[in-house]
């Protein structure tokens, strides 16, 4: 093995681990995930850490397991061997595919960057724990290596199922490397995600809540992830309420984004047309169509007014993922989707949370394989 | 008004340099205003357009990022004479600064005024901290090379220190300091370099006392040798045991974005706004106007760019007005020093773990 790899957690001799028994929901794994969750949620981690334990805990695993039951018609088994890439700027996420991925009873290596965070470092730290109370990680393994060496190229021909999160121009890469035709893949691009917002005047008590929710979805990662909202859509919303809720918001940022990341954020957008409409601890930037959706920007988040349906769909890109929403009814959510690509909608503050159908794409069920009977 | 050229480098009173800037940067505010698209859409944006600044502070400014991320351009593309890159390492994105004929013409003079300021009028030999490969391609021109090009304006016998693989080329080196062991001479390189492929060789190779009476100009940035824990003390006394006790040492603050006006270290270590340009210090937080004693963000003002709408630029640097019009050194207008770089808020976009 090349020396260049690093190995956080798991075991290290992936490329020649047998083939698997375990089956789904296997009585172990899921102990395992149970006691991860514990020691997540005894309030000696960070916020993003303990919501990771919150996602684990154990009457949500029994409650999947439910889900999944076997029926006298089809048995669920593993993929087998799976690699997941995962992306930098959401460093957590690798944990929830990998946790999936795990309680499918597949064998998993997930590659992480090799610059750790301190959630990282952690994490991996509790892991290697729990790994040599239960040695449940014996068919596990968190790596880092430099990208490029050959081992994406020796894992690609190793596993049955490649999951690559990222850029697009990190799967292009990655995708430049063969994989053989029986071993399946599933990437998850470079996304964009806005919020469409329909308020009236009886919605005035709640503003305060909903601007709470945004804020928590703006903040979180920086507005740096997939899901995090970059532009408002107004659907039909008097400018006065608009105001009203950018002010609710602006309580809720207080030293959220620094001054320069709102300056360099606020010009680029005006700079291509937009006008600024409020400024505070984040800007907002009003245009008649979304700007400059190919930066990451921070602190700053556009607005368009949308009188109708069509003219929201008609400004959101191919690579639409989340749309957090209020009020919209589920006629309207229907309509969007069927307009656009929108991949998920989520609640007010709520943009972030991971969810197994993630970005359209329902994880449990492309990480095992249904045997008919 | 005055043409630039009549003006003292670093004579002006307040008011009259006020008076002087203001008049040229408005006129800069107009011109980019007319004819680069996305600096009119940018004021306008932000509720300032077909205004005239009253005061040098409120000249609208561009935060220097936007070079990085948006072609800012104020000339024709058939007018284009070169472009410059920012000497931005590895994978960052790197400014890019288009220059006419012009502007370009201007950059070198305002820098050999400015700086023959210190060097006197007469061209010294020059020894330059680089290798002799850096200046040939216009449309790629690099910040490093623009820099070494002004500056070899300043001298004659133009030597080049380096080897193209940045080690010492002692035959060069030690011919010229045979030559003018005793005559004044201009020695100009990145502060890095003249650290780590000229003082640092030279010192590790025995040799001392060998140009008693050059004067050496460098810039580019301090993060390398503060990560070695070297101070401008420290490289001013190590400079001066290689090279002679008597050596003038000037650091000198300047950009890629503002080429030309650039801001020299005087003889009591602050570097010096000339008639040319400015400097505003601005709160990190609040961008309102510091005084002096207080530190912030470094907003740079030059007449020099036409070309492109660099003439206010928010820098991400960071800097502390020391005074106006009372140092020491006898020159006139605001003198600062560069505390470092606007700690970087971690660039993670969309996820590069490949």
């Amino acid at each position: 093995m090349s020396s260049n790899i690093q190995l956080w957690a798991g075991s290290p001799d992936y490329l020649q681990w047998s083939r698997t028994q375990i089956m789904p929901f296997s009585e172990k794994r899921v102990q395992f995930l149970v006691r991860l969750s514990e020691v997540l949620l005894s309030g000696h981690y960070s916020a993003a850490l303990t919501a990771l334990g919150f996602w684990l805990r154990e009457s949500q695993l029994r409650q999947w397991q439910q889900e999944y039951a076997n029926d006298d018609k089809v048995i669920l088994a593993p993929v087998g061997r799976v690699f997941i890439v995962s992306p930098s700027n959401v460093e957590g996420l690798f944990a929830y595919s990998w946790a999936l991925s795990y309680l499918m009873g597949n064998q998993t290596v997930v590659r992480v960057s090799e610059q750790l965070t301190d959630d990282q470092r952690a994490l991996f730290t509790l892991l290697e724990s729990l790994d040599v109370q239960t040695a449940g990680l014996s068919e596990q393994a968190f790596i880092s290596y430099d990208k490029r060496s050959d081992i994406t190229q020796k894992l690609s021909h190793w596993c049955q199922l490649r999951m690559l999160w990222g850029s697009d121009q990190s799967i292009e890469s990655i995708r430049q490397m063969p994989l053989p035709a029986q071993a399946q893949e599933w990437v998850f691009p470079d996304r964009y995600s806005v919020s469409v917002l329909h308020l009236t005047e009886a919605d005035i008590p709640r503003i305060p809540k909903l601007a709470e929710g945004f804020a928590r979805d703006v903040s979180t990662y920086q507005q740096q992830a997939c899901a995090s909202p970059k532009w408002v859509l107004w659907y039909q919303t008097d400018k006065t309420l608009q105001q009203q809720f950018w002010q609710a918001v602006d309580a809720c940022l207080v030293g959220a984004f620094p001054a320069n990341e709102r300056l360099v954020a606020s010009q680029y957008l005006c700079a291509l047309g937009g006008v600024k409409v409020f400024y505070g601890n984040i800007k907002v930037i009003e245009a008649s169509s979304i700007l400059g959706g190919d930066q990451h920007l921070k602190g700053v988040v556009g607005q368009s007014q949308c009188s109708d349906l069509a003219t929201i769909t008609a400004q959101l890109p191919n690579h639409i993922q989340s749309v957090t929403a209020f009020g919209l009814d589920r006629a309207a959510k229907v309509a969007l989707m069927t307009r656009s690509n929108v991949r998920q909608f989520a609640q007010m503050g709520h943009a972030l949370n991971f969810d197994k159908v993630w970005d359209g794409i329902d994880l449990t069920t492309i990480l095992s394989k249904k045997v008919r009977l | 008004m005055s043409d630039w050229k009549s003006l003292e480098v670093f004579g002006l009173a307040k008011a009259e340099k006020q008076a002087w800037l203001l008049d040229e940067l408005n006129r800069l505010t107009l011109h980019h205003q007319a004819h680069c698209a996305p600096y009119a859409n940018l004021l306008a944006g932000q509720g300032q357009q077909a205004r005239v600044a009253e005061s040098l502070d409120a000249v609208p400014f561009v935060a220097a990022r936007l070079f990085k991320m948006l072609c800012l351009s104020s000339t024709q593309p058939e007018d284009v004479f070169k472009t410059l890159t920012s000497s931005g390492t590895t994978s960052q994105v790197k400014s890019q600064i288009v220059l006419d004929r012009d502007t370009a013409a201007l950059q070198s003079k305002v820098l050999v005024s400015l700086l023959s300021s210190f060097t006197g009028k007469a061209r010294r030999p020059i020894l330059i901290i680089d290798h002799d490969g850096l200046t040939g391609d216009k449309a790629g021109f690099s910040a490093r090379g623009a820099g070494v090009q002004g500056l070899s304006f300043l001298g004659r016998d133009h030597t080049y220190a380096l080897n193209s693989d940045m080690t010492p080329n002692w035959p060069v080196i030690d011919e010229f300091i045979a030559k003018y062991a005793n005559a004044p001479v201009l020695i100009f390189g990145f502060t890095f370099m003249v650290w780590q492929h000229f003082i640092e060789p030279l010192i590790a190779s025995d040799r001392s006392n060998l140009l008693p009476q050059a004067l050496l100009f460098h810039s580019g940035g301090w993060k390398k040798l503060q990560d070695q824990a070297v101070s401008n003390d420290a490289f001013k006394t190590t400079v001066r045991q290689a090279l002679g006790e008597g050596v003038a040492v000037h650091n000198f603050y300047g950009m890629v974005e503002q080429i030309g006006s650039v801001f020299v270290e005087c003889e009591q270590g602050h570097l010096h706004a000339p008639s040319y340009a400015d400097v505003i210090i601005r709160d990190q937080e609040t961008l309102e106007v510091k005084n002096i004693g207080e530190s912030g963000l470094i907003q740079v003002l030059s007449f020099i760019p036409k070309s492109y709408p660099g003439h206010s630029i928010l820098t991400e640097d960071l800097g502390r007005l020391l005074g106006e019009g009372d140092c020491p050194c006898g020159r006139k207008g605001r003198y600062f020093e560069v505390l470092g770089r606007l700690p970087k808020t971690e660039v993670r976009g969309c996820s590069d773990v490949f």
